[in-house]
């Protein structure tokens, strides 16, 4: 196709500007990226930038040195992969039923769903129902409680509904019942937000660590987050308290909390990065939905 | 809930008819059967297993498994809360003061003192005459802490203003006393250097709120750290962000911004932002403890330059401030043990806490275990070196090898000694020079001092520190408010331009705080303090 | 709605032929409901709920989950009319009545910080909103593949990067004592001294936005994306057929495909403008720009210290839930009176 000045003057500025945001917005991770390969002490000066001064593993072996890292990253892992698939299944269940407009119930249900958004009871009273349900110190209260989130229900409801009403009506006239129109039919050509809502909720169950802290006291339920945070904590207190008397400054600054905190961001975020080219595969490039229609 | 309800009744019936005889438990039969208790923990790698704490289970039989509470402030109370509203918490707090009370309003503590009264015959001997302190209103005893048997100033604590040594090198080593010579001497710095490595050179600088106007103008004033507040000597207690002597430091800071000398930025360093300037050298002197200065006086170190290291010494605002910040109290600690309903068999707690009373059990979690930790050389006990130099590789030695750990807290003080007439802990004045650096020994030559604590004026008995008590209902809001007004108007002052405009602001801030309460505020925690002075009295002079 | 009605304005649409098939479906819907009416109520009830037997089965377990844990718990507001203390627990805490709202409401700094949180929530909500589809936009136009696959990826990272971090890097940056903006601007011949640029608090609402706005963008644009991805390419063929450029085809096709999701997340996060949390500010706040930076979630905690603490905050929190709930049924309503589909 011929293209105009104006059009490639367009691409070759929205290159520019896309490269130039790139650089921007990368930049916060490719600092720690470099203060964790840094020698601590040295990163201290605030004199490193993208490359590390003085290269060392020593950050991160001080994090592994921990032994509970091993068996809290499996349970991360287990939590994140059982909690997303549970979770993104559900989610676009009770999205399918919604996007349906004939469904008697659909008007209820989106109004107990949305202003469930906005309502909080405290923290004291969802302890004592999750207490009193039997799952604290249990792996199901990674699970369970936040199976539902209503924000990607919405999300994916609103994807359902702009498919064509064809695709579900010519299914009905075969005879299809509503649980294979859904699995049959709607999620195969809708990859490009079920992999986005997998990818939100996926990184949701990796990085919180806060249900672990308020509800599993036993060390053999904690999960990656949670153990990495207790070091982190633990490096600022070596800092701050000196409660034990002995802190004087040659014991100290092994490491800083600094160097800690961009060894630990580095570590979680790092499997996130890999993973991410094969979800982002469905949602960056254009699927052709017509080719599926029929 | 009424299960668990069922549950409680039935472990505090047992506790109070069983005490001693068998139960069905067949963990907790005896007196010196193992028996296990959850603890709370602010420190989430403490370790229950370490070798010090595995030989006080032998002698005692008590075991323990940390329950760690996290995160900030906020996220701590949080778990409190829940604990208290769920009745989860475990068998043993280890929590401030004003939880202790919630708990205990709660009704989730078990009384101790005729737990102490049977089982705990070192703890009552070693309280001495401080013991009765420990009562509450009610007369009960709800938590334990430790008692500071130390006479003489702990050899780590050094005074918290710092000065460069090359600032003190090239003014010749002199004597500085007051606000006004540390200002005359960096003046003269600064004007010689105005830059280092190409960045600006930074007379005076501090990191927060609280080390940049509060502590230092207490401390200048010569007065004991009661927070944000000071007493007089008819126990009246004042708030003293509106104190004359705040009202001086803010000049002092004044002073300094107008001579171009105060960090342009010093309203919004944190201890991060802050410490980075510390670790490049730029900053020549402020207020800064050693938890704010121990990352970047090794950063310096390590990067050779170790004029840059900071001399501590006390200040004033002139030759006659007497100096009374140096302080001793009957105890150091902030947190305290309580034992929770929970908790089977409490007397199996008291008399592992009466272990730790003993000259044996000090010896233990203090020095650790002789010949493996410490040896004793000519009657006196002298940590090993590779113990030393073992803690400098490893930060996390100390708490692997059980040296720290939550029964550090009950150490008898730095400084105190034990009946052998022996110091209770390694932190002696021998031990902290031998940490020193070349260029730390050096400056401290010139000065004639040995320890950066030498300079501290003589230690002063006082009763108590006010952060020690439990404050008083409603005051923490108006608190909250005043600090709310103080923090604000401060900078204004301090950017002052003018004397008048110091002035004017000054008079803003002291009506603004006056308005928030400043006068109930004084008038409860005075209340508070002399109720407490009058048990002290009484116990005391019994 | 969805797709098809919007396609509908859409010039190009003729080519496409299946406007006709939607209307067609519309009607006879209509024609059926019709019909529907003249019949037993009751019954044509039940043999609905037989009818969908299916989504009702793939709901109802769902929705009772989640009553189960967002609704249950609203037992705790309770709290919020009483001196409330964990220890003690709802059945014997004393009654207040409403002393708990009236003192958020006495407090003359209330309204401060309701400016404050509002302000900064929507000037985070309207840029965020915007940049996202705009950046979202801008990929969508980027032909080579990894390029665009490169920056999407570069993009989305500092949302996991800490907030603590994020602010320390700002810090220093904007620093007046050798930052590297103050540097660049010196260094050009802009300015003479360097700006305290946080130490200026009418700044301090325009840098908290930035700052969220880079943290944030890539992130929020990864729906708008997915959201382009599921648009039916025949539409962007035939329009090519018809000669449209670039610009025609964003502005007809891929706009109006992906605001019916832009509507539903902006009318969501209105409800939520009150609720703006208090990382952000309170790292990147000083005591100079106080005024301007407190927000609603912070004075909470500073209160839940204070004497009555839980109650309170549980009144504040009562008080964010009725903002929020009125504040979306608003913007609801209004979405659906202008033609636009609504979230409920």
């Amino acid at each position: 196709m011929r293209r105009s000045i104006g059009d490639i003057s367009f691409s070759v500025i929205n290159y520019m500007f896309l490269a130039a945001l790139g650089m921007i917005t990368v930049y916060p991770f490719l600092n720690l990226l470099a203060i964790s390969f840094n020698d601590s002490l040295d990163s201290l000066r605030g004199a490193v930038y993208v490359f590390p001064n003085e290269f060392t593993l020593d950050n991160y072996r001080v994090v592994f040195k921990s032994d509970s890292l091993l068996h809290a990253g499996i349970l991360s892992v287990a939590r994140t992969v059982l909690g997303t698939a549970l979770s993104v299944l559900c989610t676009a269940m009770l999205a399918y039923t919604l996007s349906r407009r004939e469904y008697m119930f659909r008007k209820p249900i989106n109004l107990i769903l949305i202003v469930s958004m906005y309502l909080n009871g405290g923290i004291i009273p969802t302890y004592l129902l999750i207490k009193n349900l039997g799952m604290t110190n249990t792996f199901w209260v990674y699970i369970i409680p936040g199976l539902i989130s209503v924000f990607n229900v919405i999300i994916i409801r609103s994807y359902f509904e702009q498919l064509p009403e064809g695709l579900i009506e010519s299914a009905k006239v075969e005879g299809a019942s509503d649980i294979s129109i859904l699995f049959r039919v709607i999620l195969p050509i809708s990859l490009p937000v079920i992999s986005t809502i997998t990818l939100f909720v996926a990184v949701g169950h990796w990085s919180s660590w806060f249900d672990n802290y308020l509800y599993n006291s036993k060390e053999n339920l904690s999960v990656l987050q949670y153990e990495l945070m207790k070091i982190l904590i633990q490096s600022t207190n070596q800092v701050s308290s000196n409660a034990t008397g002995y802190v004087d400054k040659n014991v100290l600054a092994q490491t800083t909390p600094q160097s800690i905190r961009a060894t630990l961001t580095v570590i979680v975020t790092m499997p996130i990065i890999f993973i991410y080219p094969f979800l982002q595969k469905y949602f960056i490039k254009g699927m052709t939905v017509g080719a599926m229609k029929e | 809930m009424k299960k668990l309800l069922a549950i409680t009744l039935v472990l505090t019936l047992s506790t109070f008819s069983l005490a001693g005889c068998g139960s069905k438990n067949s963990e907790t039969t005896d007196d010196t059967g193992p028996v296990k208790y959850t603890i709370s923990t602010t420190d989430p790698k403490m370790k229950a297993d370490t070798k010090i704490q595995k030989m006080i289970s032998e002698k005692t039989g008590v075991e323990f498994e940390y329950m760690p509470v996290i995160g900030g402030a906020d996220q701590a109370k949080q778990k409190y809360e829940i604990w208290l509203a769920s009745e989860d918490y475990p068998d043993i707090v280890n929590m401030g003061v004003d939880n202790i009370s919630k708990y205990r309003d709660g009704g989730a503590l078990q009384p101790m003192e005729d737990l102490i009264d049977q089982y705990g015959p070192n703890i009552k001997k070693k309280f001495g005459k401080f013991y009765d302190l420990l009562r509450d209103k009610d007369g009960h005893i709800y938590s334990l802490g430790n008692v500071n048997l130390s006479k003489e100033t702990p050899a780590n604590v050094q005074g918290s203003f710092v000065v460069q040594y090359d600032v003190l090198k090239e003014a010749g080593y002199p004597q500085i006393k007051t606000l006004d010579q540390l200002f005359d001497v960096l003046q003269a710095y600064v004007t010689k250097h105005p830059t280092m490595d190409g960045k600006e050179t930074i007379a005076f600088s501090g990191a927060g709120a609280d080390l940049t106007y509060n502590n230092p103008s207490v401390n200048a004033a010569g007065l004991p750290d009661h927070g944000r507040f000071s007493i007089d000597s008819d126990n009246n207690v004042h708030v003293a962000l509106t104190s004359d002597y705040t009202k001086k430091y803010y000049g002092f800071l004044n002073k300094l911004q107008n001579a171009g000398m105060l960090d342009k930025e010093i309203f919004s360093l944190n201890y991060e932002t802050a410490s980075t300037k510390l670790a490049q050298g730029r900053i020549l002197a402020g207020f800064f403890p050693q938890w704010v200065l121990g990352g970047p006086e090794s950063s310096l170190i390590a990067a050779g330059k170790t004029d840059r290291e900071f001399a501590k010494f006390p200040l004033y605002f002139d030759e006659n401030v007497q100096d009374h910040s140096n302080t001793v109290t009957p105890s150091s600690s902030g947190n305290n043990w309580a034992i929770t309903k929970n908790a089977k068999h409490p007397e199996r707690i008291i008399q592992y806490l009466d272990y730790l009373f003993t000259d044996e059990g000090q010896k233990l979690i203090s020095w650790g275990i002789e010949g493996q930790h410490y040896d004793v050389v000519e009657g006196k006990r002298v940590r090993k070196e590779e113990v030393n130099n073992q803690i400098k590789g490893d930060p996390d030695y100390l708490i692997n090898e059980g040296l720290a750990s939550s029964n550090s807290m009950f150490s008898f003080g730095d400084g105190a000694k034990l009946d052998d007439g022996d110091y209770a802990t390694p932190l002696t004045a021998d031990a902290i020079a031998g940490n020193y650096d070349d260029a730390t020994k050096d400056i401290l030559k010139k000065y004639n001092k040995k320890i950066w604590a030498d300079f501290l004026a003589k230690p002063e008995y006082i009763p108590a520190y006010l952060w020690q008590l439990n404050a008083p209902e409603k005051s923490t809001a108006i608190m909250k408010k005043m600090e709310q007004a103080w923090q604000k108007e401060t900078p204004k002052m301090i950017l002052a331009k003018t004397q008048g405009e110091f002035d004017a602001a000054w008079n803003s801030y002291v009506g603004q705080l006056d308005q928030a309460g400043l006068k109930n505020l004084e008038q409860m925690w005075t209340e508070k303090w002399k109720q407490y002075i009058e048990v002290y009295n009484k116990a005391t002079q019994k | 709605m969805g797709l098809s009605l919007i396609i509908k304005e859409s010039p190009y649409i003729l080519h496409e032929g299946r406007l006709g098939d939607y209307s067609m479906h519309m009607k006879m819907e209509a024609s059926r409901t019709v019909a529907r009416e003249g019949s037993n109520k009751r019954k044509s009830y039940f043999r609905k709920m037989g009818r969908q037997y299916q989504l009702i089965l793939l709901s109802i377990p769902f929705v009772l989950i989640l009553i189960l844990f967002n609704y249950v718990p609203l037992w705790g507001w309770i709290m919020a009319f009483q001196n409330y203390s964990p220890a003690k627990g709802i059945t014997g805490s004393s009654f207040v009545g409403l002393e708990n709202f009236t003192m958020l409401f006495e407090d003359d700094q209330f309204f401060r910080v309701l400016r404050n949180t509002l302000v900064m929530s929507i000037l985070s909500l309207v840029t965020g909103f915007v940049c996202a589809i705009v950046l979202a936009l801008l990929l969508n136009e980027v032909r080579a593949s990894f390029f665009k696959r490169t920056i999407q990826t570069l993009t989305y990272i500092p949302h996991f990067v800490s907030m603590v971090v994020i602010a320390n890097i700002v810090l220093t940056f904007l620093s007046p004592d050798g930052g590297f903006i103050n540097t660049l601007l010196m260094n050009m011949g802009f300015i003479k001294e360097p700006i305290y640029f946080m130490g200026k608090g009418e700044w301090f609402w325009v840098i908290h936005t930035l700052v969220g706005l880079w943290k944030e963008i890539g992130w929020s644009t990864i729906i708008y994306l997915a959201v382009i991805a599921g648009l039916n390419q025949e539409v962007y063929e035939a329009a090519d057929v018809d000669g449209a450029n670039r610009f025609n085809k964003i502005w007809h096709i891929t706009i109006p495909g992906i605001m019916p999701t832009a509507m539903i997340l902006l009318i969501l996060s209105v409800g939520s403008i009150i609720n703006a949390g208090y990382e952000s500010q309170f790292l990147l706040s000083n005591p100079l720009v106080i005024d301007y930076s407190e927000v609603l979630d912070l004075y909470a905690l500073n209160l839940s210290f204070g004497s009555q603490q839980y109650s309170a905050g549980v009144a504040l929190s009562i008080f964010k839930s009725i903002v929020s709930v009125i504040l979306v049924v608003m913007v609801n309503y209004a979405a659906r009176r202008t033609g636009k589909s609504g979230v409920f």
